[in-house]
C-alpha cells in the first residue's frame, strides 16, 4: 500500500524539477566560493563595464566587480529574505487563523476587525509606510515584510478551520475528552495546514521579489551587500550601455519564481491526491 | 417519578435536560429587536438509563435523539437540566473536570469516515487514546491496540492504514475500536449502521452485543431503523420534536403500542411480508417544525385521535404497566383508549 | 426469454465496464431481464452491485468513461443502445422518466417548479392555459397543498417530503410509460416514506405505468415490487415474484441478505450476516463472484461463473447449487408448495 516517498517525487514532474531548481540554488548560497574565484565586493578599476566574456562570463559593473559573482553571493540574501519572510507570517497567520476559526465569536470578531484594517492596505504601500516609519536597512526589511504577509495565511486557515471544527472527526476528538490545544494542533491542524503550505511555496516567490523590489528602490538591503534587487538598481543607469548588470540577475530571479512555483504546483498536486 | 421497571441499579439519570438551538436573526431583526427564535431540540426530557441495560431511541429526523444523547454526556452543552452519572453530577463538573472522566462514557458516531481523523492511522488513533488517558504506558501500547483491533475483527495490518483506505465496515470497526478502547461504561451508538449495508450491518450489530457483553457496559442505541432498535435493546424510548413521548421495554413497545405516533411510527414501517402490503397510507402531514410549536400536546396537528384537551394541556409521561409510560391524553392508565373523550371534529385541518 | 410481447423493456445480456485510467471496472455482467408491462420491477443489492448502473444504462446517462461491451438494451422492441442521441432525448421523459433519491440535486436550484414543469411539455403543442392547468394538476395528484402558490416556488422552499413530490409531479409530467425510480425513498424518514411509497403506487395505477424500482432495503421491495432481482457484484444472482423470493431464496447471497434482517416478529436470535465483504469489480476472479463468501461453495464454483438459469416457472437463480439449496430460509412462510403450483 505505502508509495516509496522517492518514488512519488519521480512520477511528480512539476515538484522534480522545481525542487532541482531550488536545490541547486541552495547549494549556490551554501558554498558560493565554489562557484566563482571573485569577491563579490572588490572593486577592479581595471576591469569597468566589461560585457561578459571568458574572464567574466557576466561581465562587470561600474566598480568592474564581477557580475556572476555577485549573483552567486547574492542568492543567499535573497533565498533567506524569501523564506525568513514566508514562514513567520505563516505561522503567525496560521496561529491567528486556528484560534479564530476555533474559538469563534468575540475574539474572532476582534482578530478579523484587526485584519481588515491590514487588508485595507495594498502589501507595498503598507510595507512602504513601515519601512518608511523603521528606516531602511534588512532587518526593518523582514519586520516589514513580517507585518504585512501574515493576513493570507490567516485567512486561508481560519476559513478551512471553521469547516473542520463541525466534522465528526473533531466532535469525535472531543467526546475522547482531549484538550483544547490537543484538538487544534493534532486533530485539526493537519487537516487544514496543506492550503497554507502549497501558498507558501509560493509565496516566497512573492517575497523574493517583494525584497527585490524594495531594494530596488532603494529601501531594503543597502549597497554593496550583493543582493538581486539591488544589483538591478545598480544597474538601472546603464541600462543601454551595460544590459548584463540588469539583465542576469533578473534572469536568475525568473528562474528562482519559476522553482518555487513548480514546488508549490506539485505540493497542491501531491497533498489534494493525498485528501481524496 | 419512578421510570424504571423496578428499584433498580441507576447509570444515568437526566433530569428535565434542556437543550435549545437560537435561530440565526439577520441585521434587521436583531436591529429592530425581533425576539430571538429557538428551535428546543431537547424539551425538559428525564430519563434513567439501567447500569448494563441497552436503551433504544427512536424517532423522526430532526425530533432530537442525537442531541438528546449528546447532551447527555455534555458533548453538546445542555441549556439546563441535571446529568447525575454513576453518582458524579455531571452538570456541576468543570470543562476540566468533565474531560477527565469523559473516559467513562464514549460515542460511536454514524459516518466512520467523517468520524476518524483522515490524517491519522486507525492504529495511531487508537494508540492516542489509550496514552492520552494513561490506560497504559508506551512500551505496552502497541500491543495493546492490536488486542483492541482483534477484539473488534480488524486484521492487525489494518492498522497502518488510513481511513480512506478501508470499506464502510471496516471504518466502522475502527470507529469502535477507539471507543471501546477506554472501556467506558456507557456507550452511545449514534446510529452507527446506518450508513452501512445490510450485511455489513449484521456484521457490527453482532459486534456490538459482543463487544457489550465482554466489556459488561451499557449502551444507548439510537436509530431512526425500528427493526433494528428492536432488535438490539432492551427498552426503547421514542422521541417526537424534543420530548419522549412513549417509554417502554421493547417487545411491549412493539407489541402493545400506546402513543398514536408511536403507532404511527410502527405502519409506516415497511413489512418484510409482500403480502401485509397497505393500500393506503395512515400517516397523515409532515414533521411540525420544532421552532414554532403547537400549544398543548406537540403531535397534535397529526394526531387522528386528538381532542380539545389535547390542545390545551401537554401530556406528560403517565404510567401505564410495568416500565411503560406514555405522554398522551387519550390513553388511560390501564393502556386502553378512553372511549368517552369527545372526538374533535374532523373537518379541523 | 418469454412472453415477449407482454415486456415493455427487454434487457439481454448486458455489460457494462467504467474504464479508469488503469483498470477497467466490471460494473455490469452479463445482465438479463425483462420488465412486464404495468409490473413494478425491483433491483436490490448493496451498494456498488450494479443496480444504479444498470439504470443508468438504459437511459443512456452513464458518465463519459462508462462504456458498454455488450448486450440489448430492448424498450416495447426499439434497441435503445442503438438509437442516436437525438432520439434518445425523444425517449427521455417522455417515454422513461427517472426519480432520484435526492431532489435537491435532481431538480435544478434557480427554476421555479412552474418552469421545470413546462420543460417536460417541450414539444407539445399545449397552449400556455393547457399547460399551466396540467402542472396544477400534477401537483394536486401528488398531494402538493395550494399548487397555485407552490407552483411559482422554487425548490428550496419546499419541505423534505414536499421536494420528492414535486420531483415526482415533475417527471410524472410528461407521463412517461415506464419509470426508473432510484432509491426514491432512501433519504426519507419512516413516515414520510410510507407516504410516498403509497403516492408513488397510487399514480402508477392512475397513469398506467411500469415501474423499475431501485432500493437496497428488502422492506421497500416487499411493499411495492411485484418481481424482483436480487443483484450482487454487477450480475442479478436471482430473479422471481416477490412473494417467491421471499419465501423461496434459492441463491446463498440471498438467503444472506434476508438473514442479515432482524425479524419483524422481535426475534432475538443472533443475526447470520454474510461474512466478508463484495469484490472488487476492477479485479473479478475466474468462477462465482460470491464464491469467496458462500458458506455453500464447492469446486466448480471457482472456476466456472453460474448461469443464470430458470429453476421454476419465472423463477432465476445464478447458483450452481440452486436445485440444493431447498434449506434456505426465507422471510416468510407460504403454506406450501400447492401456492407455487398455483402461480404457474
Amino acid at each position: 500500500m505505502k508509495i516509496d516517498p522517492l518514488q512519488k517525487l519521480m512520477q511528480n514532474k512539476s515538484l522534480l524539477i522545481g525542487s532541482i531548481i531550488v536545490l541547486f540554488l541552495v547549494v549556490l548560497a551554501i558554498v558560493p566560493s565554489l562557484f566563482t574565484s571573485y569577491d563579490p565586493i572588490a572593486l577592479d578599476p581595471t576591469a569597468i563595464l566589461e560585457p561578459p566574456s571568458a574572464r567574466h562570463i557576466m561581465g562587470t559593473d561600474e566598480y568592474g566587480r564581477d557580475i556572476w559573482s555577485r549573483i552567486v553571493y547574492g542568492t543567499r540574501l535573497d533565498l533567506l529574505i524569501g523564506v525568513g519572510a514566508m514562514i513567520v507570517p505563516m505561522i503567525m497567520g496560521t496561529a491567528i487563523g486556528l484560534l479564530s476559526g476555533y474559538y469563534g465569536g468575540k475574539l474572532d470578531s476582534l482578530l478579523m476587525r484587526i485584519l481588515d484594517v491590514f487588508m485595507a492596505f495594498p502589501y507595498y504601500v503598507l510595507a512602504i509606510g513601515i519601512v518608511a516609519i523603521l528606516g531602511a536597512g534588512t532587518k526593518n526589511l523582514f519586520i516589514a515584510m513580517w507585518l504585512v504577509g501574515w493576513k493570507e495565511y490567516t485567512r486561508l486557515i481560519r476559513s478551512e478551520v471553521m469547516v473542520v471544527k463541525n466534522m465528526e472527526y473533531i466532535q469525535a476528538a472531543k467526546s475522547l475528552g482531549y484538550s483544547d490545544g490537543k484538538i487544534l494542533f493534532r486533530h485539526i491542524l493537519p487537516n487544514v495546514v496543506s492550503n497554507s503550505i502549497v501558498y507558501g511555496a509560493s509565496d516566497i516567490v512573492m517575497c523574493i521579489l517583494a525584497g527585490a523590489s524594495m531594494s530596488f528602490l532603494g529601501l531594503g538591503v543597502q549597497l554593496p551587500t550583493p543582493e538581486w534587487g539591488a544589483i538591478i538598481s545598480g544597474g538601472r543607469a546603464y541600462l543601454s550601455t551595460a544590459w548584463w548588470i540588469t539583465v542576469f540577475p533578473g534572469v536568475l530571479l525568473i528562474i528562482s519564481g519559476l522553482g518555487f512555483s513548480l514546488i508549490g504546483d506539485g505540493l497542491s498536486d501531491l497533498l489534494r491526491a493525498e485528501d481524496h | 417519578m419512578e421510570w424504571a421497571t423496578d428499584k433498580q441499579d441507576i447509570l444515568l439519570r437526566v433530569e428535565g435536560l434542556y437543550k435549545v438551538f437560537p435561530q440565526h436573526r439577520n441585521l434587521l431583526q436583531v436591529l429592530t429587536k425581533q425576539p430571538e427564535k429557538l428551535l428546543k431540540a431537547v424539551d425538559h426530557v428525564s430519563l434513567e438509563v439501567v447500569r448494563g441495560e441497552i436503551l433504544g431511541l427512536v424517532g423522526e429526523s430532526g425530533c432530537g435523539k442525537s442531541t438528546f444523547a449528546k447532551s447527555m454526556i455534555r458533548l453538546l452543552e445542555p441549556n439546563g437540566g441535571t446529568i447525575s452519572f454513576d453518582g458524579v453530577d455531571l452538570t456541576a463538573l468543570s470543562r476540566e473536570a468533565h474531560r477527565k472522566v469523559c473516559k467513562n462514557f464514549q460515542v460511536i458516531f454514524q459516518d466512520p469516515y467523517s468520524s476518524l481523523n483522515p490524517r491519522m492511522t486507525i492504529g495511531k488513533a487508537i494508540e492516542e487514546v489509550l496514552l492520552y488517558h494513561h490506560v497504559c504506558d508506551k512500551l505496552e501500547v502497541a500491543q495493546r491496540c492490536k488486542e483492541i483491533m482483534r477484539q473488534v475483527g480488524l486484521d492487525e495490518e489494518m492498522g497502518s492504514r488510513y481511513p480512506r483506505q478501508l470499506s464502510g465496515g471496516q471504518r466502522q470497526r475502527a470507529g469502535i475500536a477507539r471507543a471501546v478502547a477506554l472501556h467506558p461504561k456507557l456507550i452511545i451508538a449514534d446510529e452507527p449502521v446506518s450508513a452501512l449495508d445490510v450485511s455489513i450491518q449484521a456484521q457490527i450489530l453482532n459486534l456490538l452485543l459482543k463487544l457489550k457483553r465482554e466489556l459488561n457496559c451499557t449502551m444507548i442505541f439510537i436509530s431512526h431503523d425500528l427493526r433494528v432498535v428492536r432488535y438490539i435493546s432492551d427498552r426503547v424510548a421514542v422521541m417526537y420534536l424534543g420530548k419522549i413521548v412513549e417509554l417502554a421495554p421493547a417487545d411491549e413497545l412493539y407489541q402493545n403500542t400506546a402513543h398514536p405516533y408511536s403507532q404511527i411510527l410502527m405502519q409506516a414501517n415497511p413489512s418484510l411480508d409482500p403480502r401485509l402490503r397497505k393500500k393506503n397510507s395512515l400517516v397523515e402531514g409532515e414533521l411540525t417544525s420544532p421552532i414554532d410549536l403547537p400549544t398543548g400536546c406537540r403531535f397534535r396537528p397529526r394526531c387522528s385521535k386528538a381532542v380539545d384537551i389535547c390542545s390545551r394541556e401537554e401530556p406528560e409521561l403517565r404510567r401505564l404497566g410495568p416500565g411503560h409510560f406514555a405522554a398522551c391524553h387519550y390513553i388511560s392508565p390501564n393502556g386502553s383508549e378512553i372511549p368517552n373523550v369527545v372526538k374533535k371534529g374532523t373537518d379541523v385541518t | 426469454m418469454n412472453k415477449k410481447n407482454l415486456n415493455i423493456l427487454q434487457v439481454e445480456n448486458l455489460e457494462m465496464h467504467f474504464v479508469q485510467k488503469n483498470k477497467r471496472i466490471k460494473a455490469i455482467n452479463d445482465v438479463s431481464f425483462y420488465v412486464h408491462k404495468g409490473e413494478t420491477f425491483g433491483f436490490v443489492g448493496e451498494s456498488g452491485c450494479g443496480k444504479s448502473a444498470t439504470c443508468k444504462t438504459i437511459l443512456r446517462l452513464l458518465p463519459e468513461n462508462g462504456e458498454v461491451v455488450r448486450g440489448s438494451i430492448l424498450y416495447n422492441g426499439i434497441n435503445l443502445l442503438e438509437q442516436s442521441e437525438k432520439q434518445m432525448r425523444k425517449i427521455r421523459g417522455k417515454e422513461i422518466g427517472m426519480i432520484f433519491q435526492e431532489p435537491m440535486t435532481a431538480l435544478n436550484p434557480v427554476l421555479k417548479i412552474k418552469e421545470q414543469m413546462y420543460e417536460q411539455f417541450l414539444g407539445s403543442d399545449m397552449t400556455e392555459q393547457q399547460k399551466h392547468d396540467k402542472a396544477i394538476e400534477m401537483l394536486r395528484l401528488v398531494g402538493i397543498p395550494s399548487p397555485e402558490t407552490r407552483l411559482n416556488e422554487y425548490i428550496h422552499q419546499y419541505s423534505g417530503g414536499m421536494r420528492q413530490r414535486a420531483m415526482i409531479a415533475v417527471t410524472l409530467a410528461a407521463e412517461p410509460k415506464l419509470l426508473l425510480a432510484d432509491e426514491p425513498t432512501t433519504a426519507l424518514d419512516v413516515t414520510i416514506q410510507d407516504q410516498i411509497i403509497r403516492l408513488i403506487e397510487a399514480l402508477k395505477e392512475k397513469l398506467g405505468m411500469s415501474m423499475i424500482l431501485i432500493t437496497h432495503d428488502l422492506g421497500v421491495v416487499s411493499e411495492m415490487c411485484d418481481r424482483v432481482a436480487v443483484m450482487y457484484a454487477g450480475s442479478i444472482v436471482e430473479m422471481a415474484d416477490t412473494q417467491t423470493l421471499f419465501a423461496y431464496p434459492r441463491h446463498p447471497y440471498t438467503e444472506g441478505l434476508m438473514q442479515s434482517l432482524p425479524k419483524d416478529n422481535g426475534e432475538r436470535g443472533k443475526l447470520n450476516p454474510i461474512q466478508g465483504m463484495p469484490p472488487d469489480l476492477s479485479r473479478l476472479e475466474e468462477g462465482c463472484s460470491f464464491f469467496p463468501r458462500c458458506k455453500y461453495a464447492s469446486k466448480v464454483c471457482g472456476t466456472t461463473v453460474p448461469q443464470l438459469r430458470e429453476i421454476a416457472q419465472e423463477h432465476w437463480v445464478g447458483c450452481h447449487h440452486a436445485e440444493h439449496m431447498e434449506h434456505a430460509i426465507g422471510l416468510i412462510c407460504l403454506e406450501d408448495a400447492q401456492h407455487r403450483e398455483g402461480r404457474t
